[in-house]
């Protein structure tokens, strides 16, 4: 898994890419609270998600849950079509914010 | 490239898996299997054949007695058999190092006939036992992994606090298959994972096999008795009686070419004792 931070319509976000899962989820983790607990507004860029396994999705459910308690927003953009199913499989696709793309998230 | 690596990375298993002579990739190969327990008249296996490949889910179906069970614990490496080999993701059990088991059982997850927990510890503790062994998360990750896969046996997350001890019996069913699945494992192993449940849970449990298939890339074994359960998951059933497989395919080709003892099993009609063998 490798991982970039940028800034793009004044949101923070995190773009990860290849397969969150049990070995590289903790590194997830740790980028994502650090960035809520800098109270950004944050989005994770999925787009190039191969995989992800329940260790990755509870990362993202931690992040998003210290983001609704530091106030700050927190959702999904473009998430790839083997890591959607694996939201769904968890119900999550109705709880998590997810757009499309930066700019609908940034519209939103 | 070891065979087994990215087992957990469901659609990709089949470019992992072992590749045999006739060029198939085999995720369980079960080879002339005996199993024959000490004290006991006959053997409970006598000379297995079966092959299970990725990405399918196959019941295993018999009387009760048939050896279903046994045969489950010789391909969870739980028992030595008395001859014939196993092949799980191109080890053979019989040679497996230790660290290679290790390895082995972090892609394994098994769900027991009778939920087998911990008693002195909490549900979610229970849970969370795989994850302390196999990976290195922090608690909150584990904490949330716990409630998911809870829900995911539709049971209430608050259920991780609870004992063993204090859930019912189709419960403490339900908590082992959670169990089963924390590690998402690409081998998943079910003993009668619905016996005993109510109509809606059992529908529930069987949704979520088929989901685990499709979505995380399982290849799942399923030992049964519910018919229909049999009938909406399994992609293959193997018919086994009295130690040894009587037919294996789809229900279709069961249907069209079994024998009738086959039909029988598949009907649910006991066996009939010819003899009065109890005098
Ligand atoms: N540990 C053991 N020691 C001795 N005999 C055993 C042992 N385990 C199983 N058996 C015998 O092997 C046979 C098959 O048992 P097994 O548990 O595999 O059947 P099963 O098909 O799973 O049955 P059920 O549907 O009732 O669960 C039985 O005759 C049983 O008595
Ligand atoms: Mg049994």
């Amino acid at each position: 898994m490798e991982h970039e931070v940028r800034e793009e319509h004044g949101l923070s976000i995190a773009a990860f890419r290849g397969d969150i899962d049990f070995n590289t989820s903790p590194e997830a983790r740790r980028v994502l609270l650090e960035l809520v607990e800098n109270r950004q507004d944050l989005m994770v860029d999925m787009s190039s998600v191969d995989y992800i396994d329940s260790s990755g999705v509870a990362s993202l459910i931690e992040a998003f849950q210290s983001a609704k308690t530091t106030g700050s927003r927190f959702g999904l953009v473009a998430v790839s079509p083997p890591a959607l199913r694996v939201l769904q499989l968890a119900h999550l696709e109705k709880v998590l914010p997810i757009y499309d793309s930066v700019a609908a998230a940034a519209d939103a | 490239m070891d065979p087994t690596e990215h087992m957990a990375a469901g659609p990709r298993d089949t470019e992992n898996a072992i590749v045999t002579e006739d060029a198939e990739p085999v995720v369980i190969d079960v080879r002339d299997l005996v199993t024959h327990y000490p004290g006991n008249a006959e053997p409970t296996l006598k000379g297995v054949n079966m092959r299970i490949y990725p990405n399918e889910i196959v019941c295993i179906m018999g009387g009760s007695g048939s050896g279903k069970s046994t045969l489950l614990r010789q391909i969870m490496a739980l028992d030595r058999p008395t001859s014939g080999q196993v092949r799980i993701l191109g080890h053979d059990l019989s040679a497996i190092g230790h660290r290679d088991m290790h390895e082995l059982r972090k892609k394994i997850g098994v769900a027991f006939q009778g939920g087998a927990m911990f008693n002195s510890m909490t549900v979610g503790e229970n849970l969370k036992l795989p994850l302390r062994e196999h990976a290195k998360l922090a608690e909150e990750q584990m904490d949330i992994m716990v409630r998911m896969k809870l829900a995911f046996v539709s049971l209430d997350p608050e259920t991780a606090l609870k004992l063993p001890s204090e859930l019912s019996g189709g419960m403490l069913k339900r908590a082992a298959m959670a169990r089963a699945i924390m590690m998402d494992p690409g081998l998943l192993f079910c003993d009668e994972p619905s016996a005993g449940l109510d109509p809606a849970v059992s529908a529930a449990l069987d949704d979520l096999i088929l989901k685990l298939r499709d979505v995380m890339g399982m290849t799942i074994v399923v030992v049964t008795h519910e018919r229909a359960s049999a009938f909406k998951i399994a992609d293959r059933i193997v018919i086994l009686d009295k130690g040894k497989i009587l037919m294996s395919g789809t229900l279709d080709e069961l249907r069209a070419t079994g024998p009738k003892r086959v039909q029988d099993l598949l009907d649910g009609v006991p066996e009939e004792t010819e003899v009065a063998n109890w005098i």
